[in-house]
């Protein structure tokens, strides 16, 4: 797959943008006005739609016009790892309420550790496990005990 | 001025907050030296941390994060030139080159005592302004609020360093919007909240502030393969040589900060020209200033090269502090993120903080005199220590940076719902920064977005819903008469490196 010149980008990005502030703006006029705003001159939809209308003339103008700087080289980035974080970090959110803080956090350290080349097996368990427990032990010393998911339901 | 300085002495003076300042000092520092990673990004990592405080707490603590920020940006730009932020790249002209020769000790001690100097000029000139400013502003009322924030807005669009006008001001727009989600509180309707009830009292400023910036900075730093250089290695093991100034360095230095301390200070003042484009004027000045030989050592190892803008950027950044402390309008992104920060605490900057709170005023800027001397004797000898930091490998460092920006937003709410937006956003952020457009006024936007709305609003509904207020009140009229000057410079500067291409085309043909 050949990614985008950068000035196709600048488009993509301006024409989501446009659509972003067109569903903003649709969404504005939806906006239920109670009746004792009638008769004023702003109302909770008045801001929206003005920002909506901004939002779109702006992006329109980036949409024909686009500002692109000098071109950025994307030789070398890496697209696989950023998506794999990304992954991470969303599986951090989905786990979290079931297993816990200290195995989520362990989880998510050592496969970002991995992800990103760490391969020392003296590295990864000790210091992804270590991290989630100090975390843990410091916020229960501060008063905030986090969830300890799992083990709580396995101790039960 | 003596009883507040008093007033401020005895809130600082209490173990819990000069332990405060220690640590925020060092944490800032720390974080500030990790490359890519500047004061925005130290500030917003640790909200989470300051908003379990008490305001007075929480207020020195951000300030001293901003200050060691800055101070571990300087480090980072003299021990392996990669800056911190934008407002240390100057410093990496001369620093770099002085730490090459083996003079990175003295290099760091310039910085050192430039940001103190700075820092100290900006604290004495933030008292005498304050309180003129305050009672000066203390008459405004919604209409003259509503033009101050629309100039604090368009002029952080117009001076971005990063994309153009048009994207930061989209970039505004999309901030202001995303502070509309939430509940109207004159209307009592729901806005943008699809019928989720998280989103009933808006989008968390800690949430947008990590995924704006310290999330995507580290996710940008993965996907450019950031490796930890070789440079960064070598100064990870702590030889910097002398930390020490001598006589003659003072004497060829002191000219420089003064004037740079005053430069920068003014430069921090203005709304959108915060410490890069003090530190970028400075250096520029003291380079023309420059005679002969010392003229010609500027670019390769010159003492006054990295003494101007370390002393002009931390000058600047006390600068910033007095628009955000007594009209309650940030001139920064550094300063729109404290601002939500503030606002987290209850604290509502403006002219009312420095009339009816005035000892919280006064701890915060005796907390700045304070932090800056913290600076100066703590950190600048344990920077052999903290330099070491610098080696953490990049498979380590990233995604412990993603997992405080995880628990951060975590420990607000104990809600899975919020992370999930962190992660999204964070990967639009991502987007927006790898086509360069810039964070700052989006943050801006949503900050100042509902306190726009409200007085909006209010100004209206005093004018019978006539907008004639925006010229007929004299004050009113001067902002909005600047506003549209901020929004016009960026097209006069265009058309004038235009014309002066043209002149210089038809000179060589």
């Amino acid at each position: 797959m050949t990614l985008p010149t950068r000035v196709q980008a600048e488009r993509l990005m301006a024409l989501a943008l446009l659509v972003f502030s067109l569903a903003y703006l649709a969404l504005g006029w939806r906006i239920p006005v109670p009746d004792s705003s009638d008769d004023s001159p702003f109302s909770a939809r008045s801001f929206p739609l003005a920002l909506g209308v901004l939002g779109a003339v702006l992006s329109a103008a980036l949409l024909v016009r686009p500002t692109s700087s000098e071109a950025v080289g994307v030789a070398g980035f890496a697209w696989g790892r950023t998506a794999g974080l990304l992954l991470l970090m969303a599986g951090f959110a989905l786990l979290i309420p079931h297993l816990g803080f200290v195995v989520t956090s362990a989880l998510f350290l050592g496969g970002g550790f991995r992800l990103l080349g760490e391969r020392r097996p003296i590295v990864l368990l000790p210091v992804a496990l270590g991290v989630s427990l100090g975390f843990w032990t410091l916020f229960r010393v501060l008063g905030v005990t986090l969830d300890w998911g799992v083990f709580e339901r396995l101790l039960a | 001025m003596i009883e507040g300085l008093l007033l401020g002495l005895q809130g600082i003076a209490t173990p819990a907050n000069l332990a405060l300042l220690v640590m925020g000092c060092l944490m800032g520092t720390f974080i500030g030296m990790m490359p890519g990673l500047g004061p925005v990004t130290a500030v917003s990592l640790l909200i989470p941390l300051v908003l379990t405080m008490p305001p007075a707490s929480g207020m020195v603590l951000l300030a001293a994060i901003y200050y060691g920020a800055m101070f571990g940006g300087s480090t980072a730009s003299v021990l392996i030139n990669a800056p911190g932020e934008s407002s240390s790249v100057p410093t990496t002209f001369d620093g770099y080159p002085m730490a090459r020769r083996g003079e990175a000790g003295r290099a760091l001690a310039l910085c050192a005592w430039g940001s103190f100097v700075g820092g100290t000029v900006a604290t004495v000139l933030l008292m005498l302004a304050a309180p003129v400013l305050a009672g000066w502003a203390v008459g405004f009322q919604a209409p003259e609020y509503f033009a101050l924030m629309v100039l604090g807005l368009t002029a952080v669009a117009a001076f971005t360093d990063s994309g153009g006008a048009l994207k930061a001001a989209l970039m505004t727009v999309v901030g202001l919007m995303l502070g509309t989600v939430g509940t109207d509180i004159a209307d009592g309707v729901e806005r943008y909240t699809f019928g989720v009830a998280d989103l009933a009292d808006g989008l968390s400023f800690v949430l947008l502030a990590m995924a704006a910036f310290a999330l995507s900075e580290s996710l940008l730093a993965a996907l450019r393969n950031q490796k930890v250089s070789e440079e960064a290695r070598r100064a990870a093991r702590g030889d910097v040589g002398t930390l020490k100034l001598n006589r003659d360095d003072v004497k060829e230095v002191a000219p420089t900060m003064a004037r740079s301390s005053v430069l920068g200070f003014i430069v921090g003042v203005l709304p959108g020209a915060g410490a890069t484009i003090a530190a970028f004027m400075s250096y520029a000045v003291e380079r023309n200033l420059a005679r002969g030989a010392r003229r010609d050592e500027f670019g390769k190892g010159s003492r006054r090269g990295v003494a101007a803008p370390e002393t002009a950027n931390n000058a600047a950044a006390g600068g910033a502090y007095v628009p955000l402390l007594t009209l309650g309008i940030p001139g920064s992104g550094t300063t729109a993120v404290i601002l939500g920060a503030l606002v987290a605490l209850g604290v509502q900057p403006g002219p009312r903080l420095y009339l009816e709170q005035s000892a919280l005023f006064w701890t915060v800027v005796v907390s700045m005199y304070v932090g800056n001397l913290i600076l100066l004797i703590i950190n600048l000898p344990l920077i052999p220590w903290i330099a070491r930091t610098l080696a953490i490998p990049e498979p380590i460092l990233a995604p412990l940076i993603q997992f405080f920006c995880l628990v951060g937003v975590y420990l607000v709410s104990f809600n899975s719902f919020d992370l999930w937006l962190m992660v999204g956003l964070a990967g639009v952020c991502l987007a927006l920064r790898l086509l360069d457009y810039p964070m700052a006024p989006l943050l801006l936007g949503f900050v100042l977005g509902k306190l726009l709305e409200e007085n909006l609003r209010r100004a209206l509904l005093v004018n019978d819903g006539s907008f004639a207020f925006l010229w007929e009140r004299p004050v009113t009229a001067v902002l909005v008469a600047l506003s549209i000057a901020c929004l016009l410079a960026p097209v006069v500067a265009r058309w004038w490196r235009g014309r002066q291409h043209r002149t210089l085309a038809a000179t060589d043909a």
